[in-house]
């Protein structure tokens, strides 16, 4: 696997995305369980980073672009309307009502990430994970 | 780190992220009146109205002293 990206300089993009984000990366108050969940998210996200697939704008928002093909997907905010999409499709859809959700986040088409490979749906979905969590 | 939502006069954290922003959302929905149209909203301006309701929720959900149950005994003849 060749890297493009020096494991610093990703972890100081991840700052800036998750400062964009207002998602809260001081690991003092989290607890055993969380600090691992967190450190688990986080390696994913700066492995993409390094990788080049995952590049985050001067504004600190991430856009990823799916290794399988696919459109390149910018991370917006989540909004009211993102908390609503999780529930378009009722409870015990969760797939369908994360999609809904990452639909809305990314302001694509309906059914993109219906097209996406696995691999690059489960990292999309790690990245929501991330963005639904705050200081 | 989750935001915490309020339960029975405390803070709660659940165990979701969208759980929590869900209870958030229509909490401020439902008490500002002159709220924007809210899927416009940012999670960061939902927390916002919604740490404005916190002292509000926690001293309405609170535990409260147990109502005087009128006594079921006739009242006694003299």
């Amino acid at each position: 696997m060749k890297y493009k990206v020096a494991e610093e300089v990703a972890l100081q993009e991840f700052g800036r995305m998750c400062e964009a984000h207002r998602v809260d990366i001081d690991e003092s108050e989290l607890s055993e369980e969380e600090r691992s969940d967190f450190y688990d998210k986080r390696a994913k996200i700066v492995k993409a980073i390094r990788l080049g697939s995952l590049v985050v704008a001067e504004n600190g928002l991430p856009t990823y672009t799916p290794r399988d093909g696919g459109d390149p997907l910018t991370f917006h905010p989540a909004t009211g309307a993102t908390v609503m999409a999780l529930e378009s499709h009722g409870k015990g859809k969760d797939i369908a009502n994360l999609m809904a959700a990452l639909t809305d986040m990314t302001r694509s088409a309906k059914g993109t990430f219906s097209k996406l490979s696995a691999r690059d749906f489960t990292f999309c979905s790690h990245l929501a994970a991330l963005f639904f969590t705050s200081e | 780190m989750i935001d915490r939502i309020v339960r029975n006069g405390g803070d709660v954290q659940l165990s979701s992220g969208a759980a929590t922003y869900r209870e958030m959302l229509l909490q401020v929905t439902r008490d500002y009146a002159g709220l924007p149209d809210v899927r416009t909203l940012t999670i960061g301006q939902i927390v916002f109205f919604f740490e404005g309701l916190r002292p509000e929720l926690k001293k309405y959900t609170g535990k409260q002293s147990t109502p005087k149950i009128p006594s079921k005994r006739p009242p006694t003849r003299r």
